[in-house]
């Protein structure tokens, strides 16, 4: 097993984050890093806060430095948390299987 | 190699029920058929052990013959997959690296290779619990061929520092019998056994956000096992997404099964290793013999599967597939009491790992009966 070539081969290093596609608010760590939504509000004594941006921007993955947003919200702005600040489609996969006899019709053989 | 009658335990649905096997029964007749089982002496085991060992390593040195001379369109995969195929097939990502050997066997001669199941192989659960759960209350000193359950847990255990997440999540359809679900479900206890956390998914609930394949909390899918296939995987909507997403989602098993579990690698097989005693002779041209059986490349479960001989076709089923074809010797199956049974070989991480037998005509295809075994 080529470990070493296998974890190089699952880089992530760019992968967890993405655009925005609502204005979002990111739970951030007070060494400007990116933390679990649920952490905000519960340790603000400890530095953590959100951080506001619009949509569009980047919200990078959980432990990555945010270097975008405000500290305060634009008035009148409902703000999604970080987690859910992107659009999910789905559907794409499965529609292939199913319609054999037998067992159902499934994926397996 | 034997086939004997035996009275079905009075209440053996329940019993098969229990393990999870809810599929016991397929168009009113046992699927799971324990009014009869297979004997097998050791030195039968041990030559279809040593047969599935050296098919294993046939496949190896025919992964590295196709992928090193681009012959992918032989295997009609599609040009965007094929840089994902030389990649996963050079680095070797974490996989279990298991599969099903389906063989022809009757105890005088060599096993012969029909297919290799090794990108969705089903029939598990009932060759790795329940055949073994029917031998301990039926032939509790026999033994019998099956350490699949221990391997797959080893494998997980194995594999799991190198995944990129503790959490494993397992993709399957919804289907009637419920085969599908309880296969992923089983797979899924031996990755927890291995210490892993199991999240099961509908493939139709994979969500992709642009940049990576999500669940249906919005979560990362960051590793993901799917008793689905390949090739229809990459023929779906999301399926370019798969090349898209660097990496972020690891598959289980990696994208170059689809060069393994494709029926165009028989021929190139028999090319390589030409009258080699575990093959039968295959061609993707029709051969000048008039005894032979042909199947399309990724036909499944013996669908679009017929048998000729003497120019004559004596078996044929119908499906789906079309498309290209292969032609395979014809291999005589015994016959005991008009049930010509196959032999499943499992390996798992290249290693062999037991056997189930499934018993029907001259096409073994999804309703073909599950019949357990012993050791003699």
């Amino acid at each position: 097993m080529a470990a070493a070539a296998a974890l190089n081969g699952c880089d992530q290093n760019d992968s967890g984050s993405w655009q925005a596609s609502t204005a979002t608010r990111v739970c951030v760590d007070s060494a400007g890093r990116r933390v679990e939504d649920d952490r905000c509000g519960q340790n603000v004594s400890h530095g953590v806060h959100f951080s506001y941006v619009g949509a569009g921007r980047t919200v990078p993955e959980v432990g990555s430095p945010v270097n975008a947003g405000s500290p305060t919200p634009e008035p009148g702005v409902a703000y999604t948390d970080a987690a859910h600040s992107f659009s999910v489609a789905r559907g794409g996969f499965g529609g292939t299987g199913g319609g054999e006899g037998g067992h159902g019709g499934g994926g397996g053989e | 190699m034997r086939r004997t009658a035996l009275l079905p335990r009075a209440d053996w649905q329940a019993k098969v029920e229990a393990l999870g096997l809810v599929w016991h029964t397929a168009a009113d007749a046992p699927y799971w058929n324990e009014s009869a089982y297979y004997s097998f002496a050791l030195a039968e085991i041990d030559e279809i052990e040593r047969a599935t060992g050296d098919l294993y390593q046939l496949f190896l040195e025919a992964g590295d013959y196709i992928v090193s001379r681009r012959l992918f369109d032989r295997f009609g995969i599609p040009p965007w997959c094929w840089p994902l195929i030389e990649r996963t097939w050079r680095e070797e990502p974490p996989a279990l690296n298991y599969g099903r050997f389906d063989l022809g066997y009757d105890g005088s001669g060599p096993p012969k290779l029909f297919e290799f199941n090794c990108d969705t192989p089903t029939s598990l659960l009932e060759a790795a619990v329940v055949q073994w759960a029917w031998k301990e209350e039926r032939f509790p000193s026999n033994d019998q061929f099956t350490s699949l359950h221990d391997k797959l847990v080893a494998k997980w255990r194995d594999i799991a520092p190198y995944l990129p997440s503790r959490r494993v999540h397992f993709g399957h359809i919804r289907d009637s019998a419920g085969e599908d679900a309880v296969t992923t479900a089983y797979l899924m206890d031996t990755a927890h056994a291995a210490g892993l956390d199991g999240q099961s998914i509908l493939m139709t609930d994979i969500g992709w956000d642009g940049r990576r394949f999500r669940d249906l909390s919005d979560a990362p899918i960051s590793t993901l096992y799917k008793l689905y296939p390949w090739e229809w995987l990459v023929h779906e909507p999301f399926g370019q997404h798969i090349a898209q997403d660097q990496g972020a989602t690891f598959w289980i098993e990696p994208i170059w099964k689809m060069i393994w579990s494709n029926k165009a690698i028989l021929a190139v097989l028999w090319d390589m290793f030409p009258r080699h005693p575990n093959l039968l002779w295959a061609s993707c041209e029709k051969p000048a013999s008039d005894s032979y059986v042909s199947k399309p490349l990724l036909a499944r479960e013996g669908a679009n599967v017929t048998v000729v001989r003497a120019g004559e076709r004596i078996a044929e089923r119908h499906g789906r597939y079309d498309g290209a074809l292969v032609y395979q010797g014809l291999f005589d199956l015994p016959n005991f009491d008009n049930q010509r049974p196959v032999i499943g070989s499992w390996v798992v991480d290249g290693a062999p790992a037991g056997l189930g037998v499934r018993e029907d005509g001259l096409i073994t295809g999804n309703l073909s009966r599950f019949v357990p075994h012993i050791i003699v």
